[in-house]
């Protein structure tokens, strides 16, 4: 069975927002940061989580392999990659400069909040695409009436 | 010289020709039934490409279909 662009965009944005919901679970939960490092099953379970994400992620892509790509989706695609790269960056920029705001103080801070922004960094950047393809997919990308 | 307005007909132009479907179009036009859609919608601005395809299978001109304003 084959899937549109659309419905595998959906698709990409629901299977990547699980996998944060799931990652973000097994990081906050109990004392947080400062436990998820020492604890080697939540770092297990994290991986799996990530590896289902791009399993899911590459059955998708491979549904919707026979389809059609013309000029709009090439435009709505490389608009939505512009748009997530600076939303992405900006998100890397801020959270790294809250760490060491909040950490300032501090003379160390725990390492697991790498770990944390590597994987929703990962699941974001996925997120964003595909999200802002759908807003402009549905919204349009001008007509020369701007 | 500063854009107001672009429409276009292809959405007549289809009913002219024997109610040519938006997937027969697509076909015809080598682009996606959604881009069809949009076009007809006026959310999306076509290369000239897609544009002279259009007229050549509605055996018109561009500008036939594809109408701009000036203020």
């Amino acid at each position: 069975m084959n899937i549109d662009n659309r419905t595998s965009s959906a698709l990409v944005l629901v299977d990547w927002t699980l996998v944060l919901i799931l990652f973000s679970i097994l990081f906050f939960r109990g004392e947080g940061p400062s436990e998820w490092g020492m604890d080697s099953n939540r770092r297990f379970l994290s991986a799996v989580c990530l590896a289902l994400g791009y399993i899911g992620f590459y059955v998708i892509q491979w549904k919707a392999r026979k389809n059609l790509k013309d000029e709009r989706d090439t435009l709505l695609t490389l608009k939505a990659s512009q748009i997530s790269m600076v939303v992405v960056l900006m998100y890397v920029f801020l959270f790294c400069i809250s760490l060491y705001t909040y950490y300032e103080q501090a003379s160390s801070m725990p390492v697991s909040w790498l770990w944390f922004l590597a994987y929703s960094t990962v699941c974001l950047t996925y997120m964003m695409n595909s999200g802002l393809y759908l807003l402009f997919d549905r919204s349009g990308v001008g007509y020369g009436n701007d | 010289m500063e854009t107001t307005k672009m429409k276009n007909s292809i959405r007549e132009h289809r009913f002219r020709q024997g109610e040519m479907s938006q997937q027969k179009l697509a076909d015809l036009a080598g682009c996606t039934r959604q881009t069809i859609i949009a076009l007809e919608q006026n959310k999306y601005l076509p290369s000239l490409m897609l544009a002279l395809k259009l007229a050549h299978i509605f055996v018109c001109n561009v500008e036939e279909l594809f109408q701009i304003s000036f203020d």
